[in-house]
């Protein structure tokens, strides 16, 4: 077995989280997936994020499972559409230590990911943490085979840039939403995109999250 | 619903309305009312003729009756008269010093109903026993008179006298007894997977001087083998510690199986053909009298070795050995409306439980079994997502098969298509929805059949066994 480069764990269904030096944390390595939002689904006790709540999330953005993943469609496997407010109460289901990330927090995970060398087999490189789940093996090999940029940095293989945008907290007040990850000629990924209504946030078909974990 | 005992099939019963409408049986209200809690055990008992079924069923009715003396609260009923009358018919001929009839071939066969209350930490356990007549193992054709108890019986005891086996003429070896029980299945059509066969070697005071050392030494000390003329403060000094008993019990099996390999004529063919059908062997050996009963005197106090071991073996789980190796999951959408109307899961459960399947249900959306108690029973008042995941995440599609049903667009059923479960997966859906899946069956209200339902699931089981 070769030396691990990046250090991984699980979140409570599976998916793996990246420890990034720059902010002394794990970090899910790829924004959040419909799979995911789907276990929160089922042992949530709250009401409202039922079938018609997650029906309207589909509204946004299709579901697609890793067998039908193409370089233009999977982005489908991440959940968008979602609210910022929807996405903190994953983060307090997902367990202690888990919040939204700052803007702050984001730059300095992109700042590290950017300039740190891409794995050559993610799945074998998280695989030595410990068995992978079937359907967390499938979306990691989909998005291997089928992300459409190249790759050139772990901050791609996390799709940080080449994807989704992710909903952060605009600062330590934590009051207020702004989203990270869009690219172009004139915008760098770590120029926080404002949204129309940042205290509430909106559903926006290309914005998801990730989540930070402190403990 | 409720399996009658008699004819085995199954009905709405309750204690007031315990008439069964397919055999016109009366069911005991005793029998209805401890069923819905913990299924009944089915046995059957088989071995070919004088290797002494019938006194080890009596010695077993014997050592039941005086459970009670080493278990505390332990008690026993018999559910109905014929039940009753046959134990004390026995009982009977077995105080004269008579042999007990042979069991013979009977067009409607009985079983006896035994209730074991307060024992093993089980409230009630009823046992449904039927005894195969010997000559059912001579002539195969007449398997088919007890077809419904053959394939309702979890437990198979197949009784052998090693010693009346040598002295047959006929050349017969314990092989053949297996073979004749799978031929049996066989014509009969049902699987004989995740079964529990029980070897019990009777009359081992005839043969005791060829066992091992350890297989004389544990039946030697029995703590248990004059329970019933056994007084009170004796008893109050071997208080029935089923798990030590049980333990000890496991190995001698285990030694017994040794020995069967090694010096039984056919032994090895035997447990290797049990096994290759899939079931699990356990093996045990009793001694019913003590002393043959050829020269016995009227009255004497009967010695009973080991008869105790038979019983435990069928009240433990799975008949104590490994579970089933396949288990079935019902995995219901919860909104499907057509099949959660009257009791449709119900019976789709019933029909693979005859199967011999280990079953549980869940909701579609939910990673927890949907009933404890097993048989579906009613929906849930949340309406969960059709999500088949959730669960499918939780189990080992090596060993596990899947009866999909709903009514809805499973969000993420696709997400199995070229995973281990892809042949696993069997999808029962209504006829105008649609839906693309390899295994799929389309249904209405009006077609509604569980057995046909259950038949086609099989077939993707047993291609794959």
């Amino acid at each position: 077995m070769s030396v691990a480069m990046y250090h991984f764990r699980f979140d409570s269904t599976g998916f793996p989280l990246i420890y990034i030096p720059t902010v002394n944390a794990y970090v899910h390595f790829l924004p959040i997936t419909k799979i995911q939002i789907e276990y929160f689904m089922s042992a949530t006790t709250e009401a409202m994020f039922d079938e018609s709540w997650y029906t309207s999330l589909l509204s946004y953005s299709e579901r697609v499972s890793p067998a039908q993943v193409n370089k233009s469609n999977f982005t489908h496997l991440f959940v968008t559409g979602i609210l910022p407010r929807e996405a903190q109460r994953f983060a307090s289901w997902a367990g202690r230590g888990y919040s939204l990330l700052t803007s702050q927090e984001w730059r300095a995970i992109h700042d590290y990911a950017a300039s740190a060398p891409p794995m050559g087999d993610i799945v074998a490189e998280i695989s030595q943490v410990g068995a992978l789940k079937p359907r967390v093996r499938a979306v990691l090999e989909a998005l291997k085979k089928n992300t459409s940029n190249k790759i050139d940095s772990l901050a791609d293989q996390m799709h940080l840039t080449n994807g989704i945008l992710d909903f952060v907290y605009e600062d330590e007040q934590q009051n207020a939403f702004v989203g990270h990850g869009y690219r172009s000629i004139v915008i760098s990924p770590t120029d926080p995109q404002r949204l129309a209504n940042s205290r509430e946030g909106a559903r926006i078909k290309n914005f998801g999250f990730r989540l930070i974990c402190k403990e | 619903m409720i399996i009658c005992p008699y004819c085995l099939s199954k009905h709405n019963l309750s204690p007031t309305n315990n008439v069964c409408p397919s055999c016109g049986e009366e069911v005991p209200p005793k029998y209805i009312q401890a069923t819905r809690k913990t299924p009944p055990v089915f046995i059957v008992t088989v071995g070919m003729t004088q290797h002494g079924k019938s006194t080890l069923l009596d010695s077993i009715a014997v050592t039941v009756e005086n459970l009670g003396k080493i278990s505390d609260g332990t008690f026993h009923s018999y559910l109905d008269a014929y039940t009753f009358d046959s134990v004390r018919g026995i009982r009977k001929q077995v105080l004269e010093g008579k042999v007990p009839d042979s069991t013979t071939k009977d067009a409607k066969p009985r079983p006896l109903l035994i209730g074991i209350h307060n024992f093993l930490g089980v409230e009630s356990n009823t046992l449904v026993i039927y005894d195969l007549a010997g000559e059912v193992f001579d002539d195969i054709q007449t398997v088919g008179l007890y077809a419904n108890a053959i394939i309702h019986a979890q437990t198979i005891w197949f009784l052998v006298s090693l010693a009346d086996l040598e002295e047959d003429k006929s050349g017969r070896s314990i092989f053949d007894l297996i073979e004749v029980y799978l031929a049996g299945m066989d014509q009969l059509g049902t699987p004989t997977r995740g079964r529990d066969v029980l070897i019990i070697y009777t009359k081992s005071d005839k043969i005791v001087h060829k066992l091992p050392s350890a297989i004389r030494g544990y039946m030697g000390k029995d703590p248990y083998r004059n329970l019933k003329d056994m007084k009170r403060n004796e008893a109050n000094l071997i208080p029935f510690d089923d798990y030590s008993y049980i333990q000890e019990m496991r190995a001698i099996s285990q030694e017994l199986k040794d020995y069967t390999m090694d010096d039984v004529e056919g032994g090895g063919a035997l447990i290797n053909r049990i096994k290759s059908s899939k079931m699990t062997i356990n093996f045990a050996i009793t001694s019913a009298t003590g002393s043959d009963v050829d020269n016995r005197q009227a009255g004497v106090i009967l010695t009973r070795f080991r008869v105790l071991d038979p019983l435990l073996w069928s009240l433990m789980p799975s008949g104590g050995g490994e579970p089933p190796a396949t288990q079935a999951i019902i995995l219901v959408d919860s909104t499907a409306k057509m099949f959660t109307t009257g009791d449709k899961l119900g019976m789709i459960y019933d029909e693979l439980s005859a199967q011999r399947m280990d079953i549980n249900t869940y909701y579609m959306g939910n990673m927890q079994p949907a009933f404890s108690a097993l048989r579906p029973d009613g929906v849930p008042k949340r309406k969960y997502s059709p999500l088949v995941g959730l669960a499918l995440d939780q189990l080992n599609p090596a060993t596990t098969y899947v009866m999909i049903i709903t009514e809805a667009n499973i969000h993420d059923l696709y997400d199995y298509i070229y995973s281990d479960w892809h042949e696993n997966l069997f999808v029962v859906t209504t006829a105008d929805f649609p839906l693309t899946w390899q295994h799929k069956l389309e249904v209405d209200d009006a077609s509604f059949d569980a057995r046909d339902i259950v038949e086609r699931f099989m077939t993707i089981v047993l291609r794959k066994d």
